[in-house]
């Protein structure tokens, strides 16, 4: 693997400025051959794009999830565990927007969905017990409003308003324009 | 329950977690939580958010009066009242000072813009004594409100104070003059307790009904108080309050001229006002401190101006410059530019001693960018008279000039009457556009047709005589002028 690409892994850039000029192999004990091949080909297909900077977190666009590019969405289309080895070697390599791809790829998967949804697409046990799930349930109660978000948005600020119209004793007419409006 | 087919892979690491469940919708923080016991410490990390966009609307109520109804009003407490309307998504909140540190995650739950409603009365009763007190009490009472509404974990919640708007109430059952002698003093310390309060919250954006600013400029010394360097922009807006209606409006044309001198003249305590939006027309400092009024109705202004101002101003753009009162000598001697040109058809173009021929003709070499208007009717009613108004139009240009942005404006065409008034249109504008880029801005309003469609239109047979050789590329652009409405951002 040429230098320029081996870069794009901060691991791998400070182990070569570690050990120099070296033939030496490189050992990666938490990858898997067949995830370092796909982590390879990312690396070559962007070794010439800008390396991340420690401020991108405060740039918007890095931290939407719907703004994945044609060649990225097509390399992610992997199984779901591929999908989760790619995250982990992508964080122990310390490639930061291999990364971002695989977490806003499983951020999308599991918009709008239920937790049994989540589950079963991901393969993850329930280890609850129904005792702490009903818990969890009451605890969240304020975010498992309508799975919609536009809605939910409309819903909790209608909730807001109606309250206090309610509070202020100032009639509600101006809740029924409102969420007629809404 | 065990499943037997979980995975045996590794476990994500519950900050990785976190960062999906923050990239994913609000929703999917629920959800997060009950997937798993791995997911459920996950989502624990994330901080929910409720953000809110304030607007702070101040009251001036009238003074105490001293009979028994007004002994019996008991409004003394604030009111807050929050949910004006809802966005969904506020980036302020996003980049706040946690994103960059090791703070667990935010998700946005609820960003919405909210307006508080303040009687000035409880100004005291505030005591506010720095910012971050100031907010805080704010703050709280904002949390109050939305707490018992919806359950929501307020602690997290932002609030970005992003506006105030400074309004004289008056009590729906009296009928105090709002400007009464007697009553200043009160008022203009109330006033002067309300800009300091927006000092505190660091606002950036002040509005003035007509009443608060005229309370201000009388008050003794004019314009007091301390300095708001947090204000970049102020406007004045028309007051929606019924008992003073009529000395609530803005229709004074010398009163507006002289507030937009005022602002020029640096007296108003903002040192960093970068923008004055009125009624009447703008006032915009850009980055090189030099003055461009803007969208003017008037031309008053310009008889006020200081020589100071007036060597500063390079923009001048007003809808009166075809007054027959407007003359040469008013010109400023570094305008770059300058407008707008009324295009009719017809006789006013005819004559050699049109107004405007002579405001052309006296222009500064410094002027490279000319406004001029043409309404949609003189494009539908054109024969062959277009493409010379145009071209004889092109003449009269001072020689610097490089850009002239063309406003069409009035009642638009009809559905089918908006490709042929394109085509016409462009087409006139051959010779005029080898003289100067020509930037065309829409803003009819009132036709059968939406401004976007004729907007998409007219761009799609633009390429089209570009690809055809008909007009060069880029000698002619289409946009739509977006007009300033003097809202919150």
């Amino acid at each position: 693997v040429d230098k320029e690409v081996a870069d794009r892994s901060v691991l791998l850039k400070n182990m070569l400025e570690d050990v120099g000029e070296s033939d030496k192999p490189i050992p990666l004990p938490n990858v898997t051959g067949k995830v370092l091949k796909k982590v390879i080909t990312y690396c070559e297909h962007h070794r010439n794009d800008p390396l991340p900077q420690p401020d991108d977190d405060l740039d918007d666009t890095k931290r939407r999830s719907d703004d994945i590019d044609d060649w990225d969405a097509d390399f992610i289309k992997v199984d779901n565990d591929q999908l989760f080895e790619l995250i982990l070697a992508a964080n122990y390599m310390d490639i930061k927007p291999l990364l971002d791809l695989g977490c806003k790829t499983v951020a999308n998967m599991i918009k709008g969905k239920t937790p049994e949804q989540i589950r079963e697409m991901f393969n993850i046990e329930n280890d609850f017990t129904p005792e702490e799930e009903e818990q969890i349930r009451k605890e969240n109660e304020y975010v498992s409003l309508p799975l919609d978000d536009s809605m939910m948005l409309g819903g909790i600020a209608c909730l807001l308003y109606y309250s206090l119209c309610i509070a202020n004793q100032s009639g509600c007419q101006h809740y029924h324009r409102w969420a007629s409006e809404s | 329950m065990i499943n037997p087919n979980a995975t045996t892979r590794p476990p994500i690491p519950a900050e990785l977690l976190a960062h999906i469940i923050t990239l994913s919708s609000p929703s999917s923080l629920a959800a997060a939580s009950l997937v798993s016991r791995s997911w459920n410490r996950a989502a624990r990390t994330i901080i929910p958010t409720l953000g809110l966009k304030v607007r702070l609307k101040l009251h001036f109520l009238e003074p105490e009066r001293s009979d028994s109804r007004a002994s019996q009003r008991t409004d003394v407490s604030a009111v807050w009242l929050v949910g004006d309307q809802n966005t969904r998504f506020l980036p302020e909140f996003e980049r706040g000072a946690n994103v960059a540190t090791a703070s667990p995650p935010r998700v946005v739950l609820v960003a919405m813009a909210a307006e508080i409603i303040i009687n000035c009365r409880e100004f005291a009763a505030l005591r506010m004594r720095d910012p971050s007190e100031a907010r805080q009490i704010l703050s709280d009472g904002i949390r109050t409100r939305v707490r018992p509404a919806g359950r929501l974990p307020t602690d997290g919640l932002n609030i970005c104070f992003s506006g105030a708007m400074l309004q004289v109430m008056n009590n729906a059952d009296e009928n105090v003059t709002a400007l009464s002698l007697e009553a200043l003093p009160e008022r203009s310390a109330a006033l002067d307790k309300a800009l300091n309060l927006c000092r505190l919250l660091q606002i950036h954006h002040i509005q003035f009904d007509r009443i608060s600013y005229v309370l201000w400029s009388n008050s003794a010394p004019p314009f007091r108080g301390a300095s708001l360097p947090s204000v970049t922009e102020v406007s004045f807006v028309n007051s929606n309050n019924q008992p003073h209606r009529g000395a609530g409006l803005w229709a004074d044309d010398f009163e507006i001229a002289s507030a937009m001198e005022t602002f020029a003249s640096q007296k108003l305590p903002f040192p960093n006002a970068k923008r004055f939006t009125t009624p009447y027309g703008e006032l915009q400092v850009p980055p090189s401190n030099n003055f461009r009024f803007l969208n003017l109705s008037r031309t008053t202004v310009l008889h006020l101006l200081p020589p100071s101002v007036r060597q500063r101003t390079t923009s001048f753009v007003s809808s009166r410059i075809n007054e027959d009162q407007f003359t040469v000598n008013s010109l400023l001697p570094n305008l770059e530019e300058f407008g707008t040109i009324s295009l009719a058809l017809g006789r006013m173009w005819s004559t050699s001693d049109h107004p405007s021929i002579a405001v052309l003709a006296s222009l500064p070499a410094t002027v490279h960018t000319v406004h001029a208007t043409i309404p949609f009717a003189h494009l539908l009613y054109a024969a062959s008279s277009l493409f010379d108004l145009f071209a004889y139009f092109s003449t009269l240009l001072p020689p610097p000039t490089r850009h002239l942005i063309l406003t069409i404006a009035g009642a638009g065409p009809t559905q089918e009457d908006m490709r042929p008034t394109g085509r016409k249109f462009l087409r006139a504008l051959v010779e005029i556009s080898k003289r100067v880029v020509v930037e065309v801005r829409i803003e009819g309003g009132s036709g059968d047709v939406p401004v976007d469609d004729i907007r998409i239109n007219w761009k799609r047979q633009l390429v089209g005589l570009e690809v055809a050789g008909v007009l060069s590329s880029g000698a002619v652009m289409i946009d739509w002028s977006k007009r300033h409405d003097n809202g919150f951002p």
